[in-house]
């Protein structure tokens, strides 16, 4: 019984796992790297390097199915335990091995909590503005929320990656107990226009109050895709059911009426709390004296919480920390604007409980491989310079 | 022994037969010569281009690089001009520089599209302005039309005609620059607010007035207290000329007339006159960052409020100086005022700082003279294959590599103080500290083991990195010393990521360098039966990967952290890092699979060529897929010579494919033998 | 023992690959989805995130009709760009609807189109590195050369969208009298066009013809605009 025990140790602890491990990765970020002149940066992201496995289209015809850089750092991290660590001999001349394996292991560990639990986005506001919540890239969500003549109210929400596989026919129901309604959403389209169904292109959709979705070709800056879907809405009460196409960029909600109570379901990028509030209060810009190479991009801000007030400088390079959370200075606009005219920023908010890992890693990493070469490096002078040894030397 | 005589004495010649061909040919002087004061002064006056203030000799060697290909001018009789000497010859004398033929065109089809005769001229040869004139505003429209048209989609005629558009609008920016100075203002009218002097500054510095005398021709002299406040508007009336207080229409016209010839002329002077930045603002650096030209000038007494009096005595010595052109003593006395007087201002805004030392720098060449001198050690390396018995050679070698590693050293340094920017902030810098990097740790390596094989990699290195440089800096034909946008203005990162993953970068390239000695040695069947060669040269090899991986490891951990700091993310795939990423993770499976046994010294030899082909591709051809958050060097046209790489670099390998199929025969023959 | 060694690393992969594929496929079995599903994301908030219109038809919401609450038109930047990217008329992408043949190439302009019965209806894209005077003075302009007057600026914020490069473009749709740049006026013409305005440049879209062509033609437009697309940027 213990021998197949030892023998699978064995096999994840091997160097030949991890020289095929390392050159798998290598073969797959080639590929990544290229295949973003054909898909974008986001897609690639998520098809290649956020995923377990990959198919790509060498040349666009050849299937060329891939282990993806999750489950390859994953047996990584298997494999560096088991073998750079466990089973590494403890002395001297491996000690800088053993360090850097520990970075490396840590290094990995940081980047699996990112994948897991960051959350990223942005905050755009004008000068003199505030916000306490910020808006997802990527991400969209489907959010309900009762309509109710002031006060607040609980708004629900429904990731778009769990109704994201109507694309391909079928739908998804989504409960609530404290919904008199259910909702049922399907033809779920990742870029769309609605379109009136009088146009010429209008055979054939299904048609809700007049409008079909069109879907658009996913362009390749992601966050420009604007999605669309279509819901039925079924009352519990009635059994009576109600129709509409969402779209990313209706100017108001979807109502739905139910037991006089109104519900406003929209479809919009997901959007974050923040335990804060940030107001910009001013936005600098300077460009290289008579060029238009951009020097410098800074926000003023202020942190409010619970009545205090802290300010902060943002700018490329130096982020604002707090709580948890990081802003960077990511954008701007508008573009070409007048002096005197009012400016916003956009900055980035990132948390990530994983946020200083690379740099602790790095540290240990650093170290590791300094250590380790300078022994080596030591030993090789050494004996080098040892007389009567020749110098072909024994490795 | 013999056989390495007849291609090393063919090398030799070829080399000598190259430097005697660098000294100019005799030939006809120059129709204009400059003092060598003059050309002192004007290579230490300032100017504001490209966001930053630079000597006006790096500002013409650029320019003249950009249109000419080369940093001299030489003429068709024979005569030969530096940049500064044209850029004077352009300014001062344009009626001679409009006839140099400067514009270089690549072939036959460009100089066709444009219509202009090409009578004489090879396929690839140079123009005059003179000669494109004929085809200027075709030339213009076309290029307009085609910078329309993707860089990637152009044809070469095409991108041809879009670089030589914007080349000839340059250079008319040059050679038009001092009309202002040149010619004759319309300030003679007796309807004038005058006397005026026939000179821009005077123009310049009366535009208040001329202003006020516009608008009362417009609105008649009550509109003068409401304009100006009634202080001033007596003041005014004083020096408005007579005709005006109480004109009648004719008069009025007359002064409308006037005016309006004056201001056109001024227009349009401004408009020539507005692309040399010479002229730094009396005010702090802080307050007025911008230099100007007397372009800016015209708007800013005409549509300002600002007071520019302080710029407009400097641009009377500029007048001066161009009217003196003739006057040989008078010219050089006041090119002294007007050097003194820019250079002091720079001076007290602060800067002024490293103009002279950017000049030393230039003009001490040191990439130039480390390429001869790699090129001499070349030479001296080849010799002391020739001799294998020469210790004396082979100790001195080495040692005479440190003087080209010692000036392209000094370059550097040079760069660093004059940027005050850590070694590496450009493509073109990544060259220059790639290859210092790598001859160093060659170097070292030969005064550990004394084998020849690592000084003589040094100096193939050494020549191609140079080469490459050089080769670079001719085809962007732009400052390689430009103003860095916000994201990387950091030098704290440029310092640490930057320069260790070139480092990374440069180690790798030397271990390939060593791996094709290895590969190529082995199948050349050079030294055969050493087999403590190509022992010591695998060492190299693998102890140098090792360094490479250290850097390469180091600069991609820490550009991740740089990342983290300015975008909030570790890592994010971009093409760039996933270049990097590549190396590492090359470097780390070769590593490992030496450990491991499954390669071995040819195994390593050709990994490490591989590596190579890894780095060039995280280097230069990343940069071709024209995509991610890293192309602050976007190089165009590079194809080619990637694809001319990685087709060689193919066949070293597929050499050592070969070598190590027949080390494995010879190994099955050995056995063989061994068991009958 | 050579060849053994050799060889390693290829058994390796498949003794790793396989045992790996299978789970992960066993895995991909198990999470079949369901197809009803509980809302699980909930939070507390001052109102929904919209103004909410109760009563709105979905040609009011999508930007069809004008909209009694406009919402603000701000960009949506992408993440990680240093800076505003500059809008780069050479990367702009687009699909051709069917039936537009490709005109003469002009001056200021990407593309043009000629369509319609006739092909007097012209469609053509120009884009500028910067807002080339806004909305207000280009929708203006648009009026005007229609014999019109421009509408107050307070009109614009309640035209129809449409979306270009991810930013929400106002749509003008007007009939008139054209008259063009020689001062010929033509009446029975309309005019469609849609302005893009983001940070580094503004997209102008115009459709110019026969008033018949251009209401027939008018979704082709709509669906033109919406393809419009930037190539990433180097």
């Amino acid at each position: 019984m213990k021998r197949p025990a030892r023998k699978l140790f064995d096999l994840c602890a091997s160097t030949g796992v991890a020289c095929v491990l390392f050159l798998l990765l290598f073969v797959l970020t080639f590929l990544g790297t290229v295949e973003q002149v054909q898909s974008g940066l986001y897609d690639v992201q998520q098809r290649y390097f956020h995923s377990l496995f990959v198919v790509h289209w060498a040349g666009g015809v050849v299937p060329l199915p891939l282990p993806g850089a999750y489950l390859l750092m994953t047996l990584l991290l298997v494999n560096l335990i088991c073998g750079g660590i466990v089973r590494m001999r403890k002395d001297w001349a491996r000690a800088g091995v053993l360090v850097t394996h520990v970075g490396i292991a840590l290094l990995l560990v940081g980047g699996f909590v990112r994948a897991r639990s960051a959350v990223e986005g942005h905050m755009t506001l004008y000068e003199g503005e505030r916000a306490d919540e910020f808006e997802s890239y990527y991400e969209w969500e489907m959010a309900i929320a009762e309509v109710k003549a002031g006060g607040e109210c609980t708004e629900y929400a429904i990731p778009g990656a769990e109704f994201a596989g109507t694309a391909s026919g079928g739908s998804m129901t989504f409960v609530r107990e404290e919904l008199p309604f259910d909702l049922t959403v399907s033809g779920y389209a990742r870029n769309a226009v609605p379109r009136p169904a009088s146009g010429p292109m209008g055979g054939g959709a299904r048609t809700v109050d007049g409008f079909y979705l069109e879907p658009l070709v996913a362009v390749k800056q992601a966050e420009q895709n604007i999605p669309g879907v279509y819901v039925t809405v079924r009352d519990h009460k009635t059994g009576g059911s109600h129709e509409a196409i969402l779209w990313g960029m209706q100017r108001c909600p979807a109502v739905i009426e139910s037991g006089g109570r109104r519900w406003a379901v929209d479809l919009r990028k997901v959007r974050r709390q923040l335990p804060f509030t940030i107001a910009l209060d001013k936005f600098t810009r300077e460009l290289h004296p008579r060029t238009s190479i951009p020097k410098v991009f800074m926000s003023e801000v202020t942190k409010i919480e619970d009545g205090a007030s802290e300010q902060a400088r943002i700018s490329m390079n130096e982020p604002f920390r707090y709580r948890g959370y990081t802003f960077y200075q990511a954008s701007w606009g508008p573009p070409n604007a007048q002096p005197g005219q009012p400016l916003y920023s956009t900055l980035a908010v990132v948390r990530n409980p994983a946020e200083n890992a690379p740099l602790y890693a790095s540290v240990v990493i650093v170290f590791g491989l300094g250590l380790h070469f300078g022994v080596r490096l030591w030993r090789h002078l050494r004996t080098e310079h040892l007389p009567g040894r020749p110098a072909g030397g024994a490795r | 022994m013999m056989r390495w005589n007849a291609p090393v004495v063919a090398l030799v010649a070829a080399v000598w037969a190259a430097f005697a061909a660098m000294p100019a040919r005799a030939g006809a002087a120059p129709p204009i010569t400059w003092d060598e004061e003059v050309v002192e002064l004007f290579s230490t006056l300032p100017i504001q281009s490209e966001g930053r203030i630079k000597p006006l000799s790096t500002y013409a060697a650029f320019k003249l690089l950009k249109l000419n290909g080369r940093r001299t001018y030489r003429d068709p009789e024979g005569w030969k001009r530096d940049s500064m000497e044209w850029l004077l010859d352009c300014l001062f004398f344009p009626e001679a520089a409009r006839d140099y033929p400067v514009f270089l065109i690549e072939n036959y089809d460009t100089a066709d599209a444009i219509g202009v005769a090409r009578d004489g001229k090879k396929k690839r040869d140079r123009y005059s302005y003179a000669e494109l004139l004929p085809g200027r505003d075709r030339l213009l429209s076309l290029g307009e039309q085609y910078s329309g048209v993707p860089a990637k989609e152009r044809t070469y005629t095409q991108s041809q005609l879009v670089n030589l558009a914007s080349n000839l609008r340059e250079f008319e920016q040059i050679l038009l620059y001092l009309d202002f100075a040149r010619c004759s203002y319309p300030v003679e009218s007796p309807v004038l607010p005058g006397p005026i002097e026939n000179r821009l500054s005077a123009v310049l510095e009366r535009a208040p007035v001329l202003r006020v005398a516009l608008a009362v021709l417009d609105h008649g002299m009550e509109s003068l207290g409401q304009l100006l406040g009634e202080e001033e508007a007596r003041r005014m009336r004083a020096a408005l000329p007579e005709g005006i207080a109480e004109p009648d229409e004719a008069t009025r016209a007359a002064g409308r007339e006037a005016i309006r010839a004056l201001l056109d002329e001024v227009d349009e002077m401004g408009l020539r006159a507005a692309g040399l930045a010479l002229f730094p603002p009396s005010a702090p650096r802080d307050v007025a960052a911008e230099w100007l030209a007397p372009g800016d000038m015209v708007s800013l007494a005409f549509f300002s409020d600002r007071p520019i009096d302080g710029e407009l005595a400097l641009l009377r010595d500029l007048e001066d100086l161009a009217a003196a052109r003739d006057d040989e003593a008078r010219f050089t006395e006041c090119l002294r005022r007007f050097h003194g007087g820019v250079a002091g201002r720079a001076r007290s805004r602060g800067e002024y700082d490293t103009i002279r030392t950017e000049v030393t720098f230039y003009k001490a060449k040191f990439f130039h003279r480390s390429l001869v001198l790699f090129l001499a050690c070349f030479l001296f390396v080849a010799i002391m294959w020739m001799r294998p018995g020469s210790r004396a050679l082979a100790r001195l070698a080495p040692v005479a590599l440190l003087a080209p590693t010692g000036l392209l050293l000094a370059g550097i340094v040079f760069r660093c103080v004059i940027r005050g920017r850590p070694p590496v902030t450009t493509l073109y810098e990544t060259i220059l500290f790639a290859t210092l990097v790598a001859v160093s740790v060659s170097l070292f390596i030969e005064f550990m083991n004394r084998r020849k094989t690592a000084v003589s990699v040094a100096v193939v290195l050494g020549v191609a990195g140079l080469f490459l440089a050089n080769k670079y800096e001719v085809r962007e034909g732009v400052d390689t010393m430009p103003s860095m946008v916000a994201v990387l203005d950091t030098n704290f990162w440029l310092s640490t990521h930057v320069t260790t993953i070139i480092m990374g970068y440069a180690a790798g390239l030397l271990a390939a360098a060593l791996g094709h000695v290895y590969i190529l040695g082995r199948a050349a069947g050079f030294k055969r039966g050493d087999e403590g060669f190509y022992d010591a040269v695998a060492r190299m090899v693998y102890g140098v990967t090792c360094f490479g991986f250290l850097f390469a490891t180091m600069g991609t951990v820490l550009g991740g952290i740089w990342a983290a700091q300015s975008w909030g993310r570790f890592w994010g795939w971009d093409p760039k890092e996933n270049g990097a990423l590549m190396i590492v993770l090359w470097q780390a499976a070769v590593l490992h699979a030496r450990k491991g046994g499954y390669i071995r010294d040819l195994g390593l030899g050709a990994s490490a060529v591989f590596g190579g082909m890894v780095i060039v591709f995280s280097w230069w051809g990343i940069n071709l897929l024209g995509v991610g958050l890293h192309s602050y060097g976007f190089t165009s046209g590079i194809l080619h010579s990637l694809l001319a790489f990685y087709a060689i670099e193919t066949v070293v390998l597929l050499a050592a494919g070969a070598v190590g199929l027949r080390m494995k025969r010879c190994d099955a023959g050995v056995a063989n033998s061994a068991r009958s | 023992m050579q060849t053994v060694k050799r060889m390693k690393p290829f058994c390796h992969i498949i003794r790793v690959c396989v045992p790996a594929l299978v789970l992960a496929l066993a895995l991909a079995g198990c999470s079949g989805r369901g197809t009803v599903r509980p809302i699980t994301r909930s939070r507390s908030v001052a109102g929904p995130s919209k103004p909410v219109r109760p009563g709105a038809s979905s040609a009011e919401r999508f930007g069809f009709q004008p909209a009694a609450h406009p919402q603000p038109v701000r960009t949506a930047p992408g993440p990680g760009a240093g800076e505003a990217p500059a809008l780069d008329a050479a990367r702009l992408r687009w699909d051709t609807p069917e039936g537009w043949q490709p005109g003469p190439d002009r001056p200021m302009r990407l593309v043009t189109y000629l369509l319609g019965a006739e092909g007097r209806t012209e469609c053509y894209v120009s884009v500028f590195a910067d807002s080339a005077g806004g909305l207000e003075a280009n929708v203006g302009r648009w009026y005007r050369q229609m014999g019109l007057e421009a509408p107050p600026a307070a009109a614009l914020a309640e035209l129809p969208v449409v979306a270009i490069l991810g930013q929400p473009s106002p749509v003008v749709y007007i009939a008139g009298a054209y008259t063009d740049m020689a001062g010929a006026t033509t009446p029975g013409y309309a005019l469609m066009g849609a302005v893009c305005e983001r940070p580094g440049g503004s997209v102008f879209v115009k459709m110019l013809g026969p008033e018949g062509d251009v209401a027939a033609e008018r979704e082709h437009f709509l669906a033109f605009c919406a393809s419009l697309r930037a190539e990433e940027a180097p």
